[in-house]
């Protein structure tokens, strides 16, 4: 029964647009346009050059300064003694067992042979 | 009187002048295509005022980038209505009106039941009908209450419809059956809602006039 039945789709009337319209019209007026976007402004070479000649330079200063501030011993080149237990060597002469060493040494030398 | 001027020019010719900032081409496009703008937001948002922001914005948007239409992918009317359901979806979307009106709510807001025998004359009747009606538009998923709105009330041919929508005659056309089948039941559960409501109060009358 409801595919049957005919449904009646009769609506309100739509107002008129005569005062939308003039609302329009005169909104816009005096308003300015979006110009699209210039192919010009993102030309390659420009931007590149650009670039080059003020961000790279200031790149490389920047990661210098960094590298200095962090780890001065390595860029400067002095050490920076401040730390006694690391500049002293890992083994000194008298922890040495030179007999123990150098029978290590034949054994090598013997099973090379 | 300048606009008279553009009145035999075509929209993609209007669209050329209008880039190049020309008002009264803007003017002409305005006066020309408002109408039916405005009668498409008004159906779909079901409010005066809410339809003109709409169609306002949308053609203030059009005088700021006509570039935005590309006549070489579809006409002006398809791309502006296109561009007019857009915004009312966004409109709706920010008012939350897209929601079933709750059944009471529709009742109250009729002006009488059709089957009130002593007063239902014919103006009352297409009043109910109409109110019946458009909360039944309301309620419907958006794209069965686009594809009525085009087809039916803007009146436009199938497979303008469907470009705009983007989709497919044959789903289109489902779209039509289901929105129609959709409005008949809605009539229907309201005329039983409301038959049951009156039943209910004359039983209490009489429950009153017992007791």
């Amino acid at each position: 029964m409801v595919n049957k039945e005919e449904t009646d789709l009769t609506r309100l009337p739509v107002p008129n647009t005569t005062a939308l319209q003039a609302s329009i019209i005169s909104s816009v007026e005096g308003m300015p346009q979006h110009r699209q976007f210039s192919t010009q402004d993102v030309n390659p070479s420009n931007r590149w050059s650009r670039s080059f000649r003020f961000a790279l330079p200031l790149a490389l200063c920047s990661i210098v300064v960094f590298a200095a501030v962090v780890s001065p011993s390595r860029w400067i080149g002095g050490e920076s003694g401040s730390d006694s237990e690391l500049n002293q060597p890992l083994l000194s002469d008298e922890n040495l067992d030179w007999q123990q060493i150098m029978r290590i040494e034949d054994e090598w030398l013997l099973a090379d042979l | 009187m300048t606009v008279i001027a553009y009145q035999d020019k075509s929209d993609i010719q209007l669209q050329e002048f209008i880039v190049n900032g020309n008002h009264d081409a803007f003017a002409e496009i305005v006066t020309r295509h408002t109408d039916k703008f405005f009668a498409l937001a008004f159906r779909t948002l079901q409010h005066q005022g809410d339809s003109e922001d709409v169609v306002q914005t949308a053609f203030i948007k059009f005088w700021q980038r006509p570039q935005m239409w590309r006549a070489d992918q579809a006409k002006f009317t398809t791309w502006f209505y296109r561009v007019i359901i857009n915004a009312c979806h966004d409109h709706r979307r920010r008012h939350a009106r897209e929601a079933w009106a709750e059944p009471e709510v529709i009742e109250r807001a009729l002006p009488h039941s059709p089957s009130e025998e002593s007063q239902a004359d014919d103006k009352q009747q297409q009043s109910w009908r109409q109110s019946c009606l458009e909360s039944g538009i309301r309620g419907l998923p958006s794209s069965q209450r686009d594809a009525l709105n085009l087809v039916v009330y803007s009146e436009l041919p199938q497979k303008q419809a469907a470009e705009i929508l983007g989709v497919s005659l044959k789903a289109l056309e489902s779209l039509l059956v289901r929105a129609k089948r959709n409005l008949n039941m809605h009539r229907q559960v309201l005329e039983l809602q409301i038959a049951a409501s009156k039943e209910l109060k004359i039983q209490r009358l009489h429950e009153k006039s017992n007791g």
